[in-house]
């Protein structure tokens, strides 16, 4: 008989959490629409969607940094057992960048440009612990080893402005890390970068993975990048999620059809004469203006007239397999390559 | 280096300009300085007079033997008063640097707090009537203030209105000359810090568990101190414009009150003495300012603007290159 | 050949290639204050004199130096009996004649300079802006008297003076929209197909500038009238006989002690013009500047 080993309490567990954001004409949009996912520690989650489908809301409203005019306006994000969202701002300043961490899509834009790397690791270090400028530094140092910086020496004393973008990146993954958190969100970390440095960050976050066990929330609109590191992946299409699964699955047996012209949509390596490249057809929505019905009803190539009507659930297929979608496709092979 | 050896060259074209500008200017239009001098003299007494002031050569003779005359320090004498006309600026300048420095003290002291305070509660009441307040100081005539202060104020308080008793003579002088600054410094410290506060780096170290209190004093203020200096260099003519009049209203022994003098008495090397060095000194600072950008912002140290494009260029490059989350929200 | 294209087809292609963006101006709370202070203060200026023609240089010595709100008199009497409130109504219409006139003047000398320097560049451009750098480095203060105490007394030559104060900034704002607009594709592309300098600086280029010159021309207005008020206080101004701001605090200043509202309330008169002026121009700013970015 096969004993299955004890399923441990997620690192992570978000219930049907909804964010919205008030609008002149005193109507709200909701940029994440009870959205549910849970995440288990040391395993990465990708979180998929084009620029508006509320990745960055649903993060940042993870983390509670969210710009005063959204809110939260139900659901439940509960880390290790607690309820962040019933805690007050207090309690929530020492479990951010120490517990949780956050890596930001601007790199330079996230630390201060005028005071040394080294004044802002210590900072960032003394916000949530008292030690020794010595022990400090000595973190400091190793944090940045571990992002591949062989020589930490070398950029502690500079300036942001006098670094450049993909070792800014790196040292900002060192900086996230350095409090030693369960949990980083990665928001679009390598969209504004070149592919060579986009490369090396990837190599970077595939070590934090291996050697430190921190759980990834991993945002892009990139489906390629987001492949190359996630376990299971979550889509998101105008502030709800729309397909959800372990990342192979999903690549291999699309099931909602955003998903498929996603995947679709990457170009693949094979270019043959008069081929052209697939792109989803249409705008995404505009938030503001959703109707009844299925968010991507106007773009799908498989739309009836229930989906125009019926808000689709999401729905299980299996335990960890689930879409929003009120005609599935059924299991095919992919057809890249 | 070269940069400023550049900056100092092109500063001396501009004063060389001035000076060469009121030459002429005072020159060339009516009035005889010999009349008010000595209105009673009889004709030929003036012509003596005229001879002995160099004012019977042709203009151009008399430029060249100005410019000579500065180059070997001489700065000649002054018609009205008995005494070399450096001298008389070298009496009432330190009175007006002390009416200027205390005006920019106290304008700091009060900007700096309102103006962090109506960044932090942007769009509230607070916010609002801190606007409210700099708009009445900037639309308030600061001859008028200082009129109301000396009814309000002085013979209350038992402030001295008149002349220079000591340093608390300053007291009146400086907080009218204040008024107009405060509002203009309160308005550019609200809105660099609110550009912090909406900026990447802030939400960022607030992801990082950062003090609010350290986000906005440490480092969001540290970026208001280039936008502050530029303005204060720009405020110095009005500074010292200001000056001219409370110095009168307040018989004030400056520059300001000796500016007036001397152009109402037509004295001109005093004039032409005082003009020299006020563009000399605005130039000074403007430079000094200038270099202590790099102390600040090392993105504007001297090796990075070695470019020689201006000072503002620069800014307003640096900041749009961090894309405020603003406008990273329009594809919300 | 570019010469059979009229001018009409220039401007079509221009127009197709610069983005023409709708300008809605918000209507703001600030902008609506700000214009109702400039009115009551135009209202005063306009209407006070024809109401009561002489009460501003009716001498009453039975009357004189009343307090505020005492009688008919809304703002006191001065030395001399005068109703405050009137001769400030004279001031003001003084201080929105010379203000006007010599913005106007202002703005056409600082337009036309940076026009031709922004669009011209080279050495034309490099001495226009050493003027300017040259007077802009003076005090305006100082300047001014230097020059009143040698000139005619009269309105003229204040007008004129007081132009000085403004158009180095305007020349150098405008030069700074024309050197970036001049490179833009749609006058390369008008001037490609034969536009001549002048109807593209006319249609194009004056028609980005229209907003900021008239924000600037408000500010304007509002610093002038102070300059004014101070010139004429310390004697340099406004020729003595016609009331003028200035001169009825410099009046005033005699009486402070005991007659306060004599200088107050014609520094009160200006404060609240120049505040209104000051809150125009700040909310068509931010209007304009919405527009657009939209």
């Amino acid at each position: 008989m096969n004993a299955q080993p004890p399923v441990a309490e997620p690192l992570l567990k978000v219930t049907d959490l909804t964010v919205e954001f008030p609008i002149r004409s005193r109507a709200t949009v909701r940029a994440v629409d009870r959205v549910s996912f849970e995440l288990a520690a040391g395993t990465t989650l990708g979180v998929v969607g084009e620029s508006g489908s509320g990745k960055s809301v649903l993060i940042r409203s993870i983390m509670r940094i969210l710009d005063y005019p959204g809110r939260i306006s139900a659901g439940s994000v509960v880390f290790r057992g607690e309820d962040l969202l019933a805690k007050s701002e207090r309690e929530m300043r020492a479990i951010r960048g120490r517990e949780i961490a956050m890596i930001f899509q601007n790199p330079a834009g996230s630390l201060s440009p005028v005071a040394t790397i080294t004044s802002q690791f210590l900072e960032a270090i003394r916000a949530h612990e008292h030690v020794s400028r010595s022990t400090a530094l000595a973190r400091a140092r190793a944090a940045l080893n571990a992002v591949g910086i062989e020589a930490p020496d070398s950029v502690l004393n500079k300036r942001p402005f006098e670094i450049s973008s993909g070792l800014i990146q790196r040292i900002m993954i060192g900086l996230a890390l350095v409090t030693g958190p369960a949990l980083l969100l990665a928001d679009e970390p390598t969209t504004s970068l070149d592919l060579i440095v986009q490369e090396q960050i990837m190599t970077t976050l595939r070590r934090v993975q291996s050697e430190f066990g921190t759980a990834i929330i991993f945002i892009s609109h990139d489906m390629g990048v987001v492949s190359e590191i996630s376990e299971r992946i979550m889509v998101m299409y105008g502030g709800r999620t729309v397909e959800q699964g372990n990342l192979q699955e999903v690549l291999r047996t699309r099931r909602h059809p955003y998903t498929d012209g996603l995947i679709r949509s990457v170009p693949s390596s094979v270019v043959r004469p008069g081929m052209r490249l697939y792109a989803i057809p249409g705008q995404p929505p505009d938030l503001a203006r959703l109707g009844k019905g299925c968010s991507f009803a106007s773009r799908c190539g498989r739309v009836h007239e229930i989906c125009r009507k019926e808000d689709p659930a999401l729905s299980s297929i299996t335990p960890e397999r689930a879409a929003a979608c009120h005609f599935p496709i059924e299991e095919k092979e992919s057809v890249l390559n | 280096m070269s940069f400023f050896i550049r900056r100092f060259g092109q500063a001396i074209v501009v004063l060389v300009g001035i000076v060469t500008l009121i030459f002429f200017v005072l020159r060339l239009i009516p009035g005889d300085p010999v009349s008010v001098i000595a209105p009673t003299a009889t004709a030929e007494a003036k012509a003596q007079i005229r001879a002995q002031l160099g004012l019977d050569q042709t203009l151009w003779h008399q430029y060249v033997t100005f410019l000579h005359n500065v180059v070997s320090g001489d700065f000649g004498q002054s018609y009205f008063f008995q005494g070399r006309a450096i001298d008389l600026v070298s009496k009432a300048l330190p009175y007006t640097a002390a009416l200027a420095g205390c005006a920019l003290l106290i304008a700091l002291v009060i900007a700096i707090p309102a103006g962090v305070a109506s960044a932090v509660h942007e769009d509230s009441v607070v916010d609002r009537v801190i606007l409210g307040i700099c708009l009445i100081f900037q639309s308030s005539a600061n001859f008028w203030v200082a009129l109301l202060l000396i009814s309000v104020v002085a013979i209350r308080a038992g402030l001295p209105t008149v002349g220079y008793v000591g340093p608390i003579s300053l007291v009146l002088p400086s907080l009218a000359l204040s008024l107009s600054l405060i509002a203009v410094l309160t308005q550019v410290v609200r809105i660099s810090l609110i550009g912090a506060l909406h900026s990447d780096m802030a939400v960022a170290m607030k992801a990082r568990g950062l003090p609010p209190r350290r986000i906005v004093l440490i480092h969001c203020l540290r970026l208001s101190c280039v936008p502050l200096m530029t303005v204060i260099g720009a405020q110095l003519g009005y500074l010292l414009g200001g000056a001219v009049i409370i110095e009168y209203i307040f018989n004030y022994p400056g520059m300001g009150l000796l500016t007036l003098n001397s152009v109402l008495r037509r004295d001109y090397p005093l004039l032409q003495i005082i003009v020299l060095v006020t563009s000399l000194i605005f130039l000074v600072i403007n430079l000094i300012i200038d270099m202590s950008y790099g102390l600040v912002d090392g993105r504007l140290s001297a090796a990075n603007r070695e470019g020689g494009s201006s000072i503002f260029l620069r800014l307003a490059r640096l900041a749009g290159r961090g894309r405020t989350r603003r406008e990273a929200k329009s594809g919300l | 050949m570019a010469s059979d294209l009229t001018t009409a087809d220039a401007d079509e292609l221009a127009g197709a290639l610069r983005e023409r963006r709708p300008r809605k101006i918000r209507l703001r709370p600030s902008l609506v204050i700000g214009a109702c202070l400039v009115l009551a203060s135009l209202l005063l200026a306009v209407l006070g004199p024809m109401i009561a023609p002489d009460a501003a240089s009716r001498v009453n010595f039975s009357a004189i130096l009343r307090p505020p709100l005492i009688g008919w008199h809304v703002a006191g009497t001065d030395q001399l009996g005068r109703d405050v409130l009137m001769r400030i109504a004279t001031g003001l219409r003084v201080s929105f004649a010379i203000s006007l006139s010599s913005v106007t003047l202002a703005l056409v000398v600082g337009l036309s300079v940076g026009l031709i320097s922004g669009y011209f560049g080279g050495i034309i451009d490099l001495v226009l802006m050493r003027l300017t750098d040259i007077q802009m480095a003076l005090p305006f203060i100082v300047l001014a008297v230097a020059i009143l105490s040698v000139t005619q007394p009269g309105y003229f030559s204040l007008t004129v003076v007081l132009s000085l104060a403004a158009w180095p900034t305007y020349a150098r704002v405008v030069r700074g929209i024309v050197q970036v607009d001049r490179n833009a594709d749609y006058v390369q592309a008008a001037l490609a197909i034969g536009a001549s300098h002048t109807r593209v600086i006319v249609r194009y280029l004056l028609r980005d500038l229209f907003g900021s010159m008239l924000v600037l021309s408000i500010l304007d207005v509002a610093a002038v009238i102070i300059y004014e008020a101070t010139l004429t206080f310390i004697g340099m101004g406004v020729p003595p006989g016609t009331p003028s701001l200035g001169s009825i605090m410099a009046e005033g200043k005699n009486y402070i002690a005991t007659a306060w509202w004599i200088t107050a309330m014609a520094g009160l008169a200006m404060l609240i013009t120049i505040a209104g002026l000051n809150l125009v121009a700040i909310a068509l700013r931010s209007s304009l500047k919405e527009a657009n970015t939209r």
